[in-house]
């Protein structure tokens, strides 16, 4: 009895590993139609550029979604956010960070954690004919509305102009800043456009609409204190804007802390 | 060792082996998470040719179309292209898409008679 308890121990043992060998080893389950949501993330994220790029030809805003439902969460508009910047920071193409910034905008993404100056309450563009004299004294808080211009997809430009600036006083934020809105030709924001800023020594560039949450044109640079920024747009370097610093700003008690230039260019 | 001890190994074995495959293939079979493009749906890769097709006729960049298509495991970009191309014609896609994906095929060098109402004039 015995004995033949441990052969049955002993038959069932090498089967089960035999059936396992097969199983794991041998034949596996073959995976010949998957779906891109078990796509490597580095497929995933080649997929998410293919799908923005191609939502810039062909402005189908559904297909995009549906084309972004299937890779899963890796598709969610904070994502397709987060890999824009990514693709900035990283010096991808201008054409796949735009198309990224563009669909970002359209799929109206908003953020994980809100930014210092999310939660704004004002809003007030400047209009197509505000002077672009610098401001001569400091103002209320002006900050671009997250909601309040429709987003537009990006069309071949060709060119900017530069509306006017002016000094935007909001103890909130954290830094000084320059804030570049860029609008297109009916007045809506435009994302993914190119502004360069440049200093003695050095020069950094970034995209707008890669803070969707702020509006889909807009964009902004942490400002140094002490050095003088000049900013341009890559797509038409006549829209330059030379000599910023950092303008001091007072709240009611007269205490003083760093405001942001806003800069606003208006496709011709 | 006896017969029945024999008969006895022999059954359990069976048991135990198709205990194994069930296990391995169905309570725990081995999954893919990270897979490439080239294992995805045929429908899946359809629709990635066409984005790639879209994208191209807004670059003309055929070397990237070409590493794009690579990617999905076509070596042979053109009757890759052609083939999506014709299913989509059958299925009735839309007609800027139709011209897109006839146009990434056509510039691969790959038509066919079914293509020649989209192509390029």
């Amino acid at each position: 009895m015995m004995r033949r308890a441990a052969s049955a121990l002993f038959g069932l043992a090498v089967g089960l590993g035999l059936g396992l060998l097969y199983a794991w080893m041998i034949s596996p389950i073959q995976y010949t139609d998957t779906t891109p949501n078990s796509l490597r993330a580095d497929y995933q994220a080649d997929y998410i550029q293919l799908v923005a790029r191609s939502f810039a030809i062909d402005n189908d805003l559904e297909r995009a979604r549906a084309r972004l439902t299937a890779i899963g969460e890796a598709g969610s508009a904070q994502s397709v956010t987060a890999l824009a910047q990514r693709t900035a920071a990283s010096g991808g193409e201008v054409e796949t960070v735009r198309s990224l910034a563009a669909l970002a905008a359209a799929l109206g993404a908003r953020p994980a954690s809100p930014t210092p100056n999310a939660n704004a309450a004002t809003t007030e563009l400047p209009g197509p004919t505000a002077t672009p004299e610098p401001a001569a004294t400091t103002q209320s808080t002006v900050i671009p509305s997250p909601t309040a211009a429709p987003t537009r997809t990006p069309e071949p430009s060709v060119g900017f102009e530069f509306v006017g600036k002016e000094t935007v006083c909001d103890p909130r934020l954290a830094q000084p800043l320059i804030q570049v809105l860029t609008l297109g030709r009916d007045g809506s924001q435009t994302p993914g456009v190119e502004v360069v800023v440049e200093w003695d020594g050095g020069f950094d560039h970034f995209f707008t609409g890669l803070k969707p949450e702020l509006g889909a044109g807009y964009g902004d640079f942490a400002m140094t204190p002490g050095l003088i920024y000049n900013v341009r747009l890559a797509a038409d370097p006549s829209a330059v804007v030379t000599g910023l610093a950092v303008e001091n700003c007072a709240d009611n008690s007269g205490k003083t802390y760093p405001g942001a230039w806003q800069l606003v260019f208006r496709e011709k | 060792m006896s017969r029945a001890s024999v008969l006895t190994f022999v059954v359990f074995l069976a048991l135990g082996l198709a205990g194994g495959l069930y296990f391995g293939w169905v309570v725990s079979p081995v999954e893919y998470v990270d897979t490439a493009p080239f294992s995805l749906h045929q429908s899946y890769k359809d629709d990635y040719i066409l984005m790639i097709a879209a994208v191209y006729s807004g670059d003309g960049d055929l070397d990237a179309a070409r590493a794009r298509l690579t990617a999905l495991g076509f070596d042979d970009p053109g009757p890759a292209g052609a083939a999506a191309a014709q299913r989509l014609i059958a299925a009735g896609g839309p007609e800027a898409d139709l011209r897109r994906i006839v146009r990434l095929a056509a510039d691969f060098g790959v038509t066919t008679p079914e293509m020649q109402p989209y192509l390029p004039p």
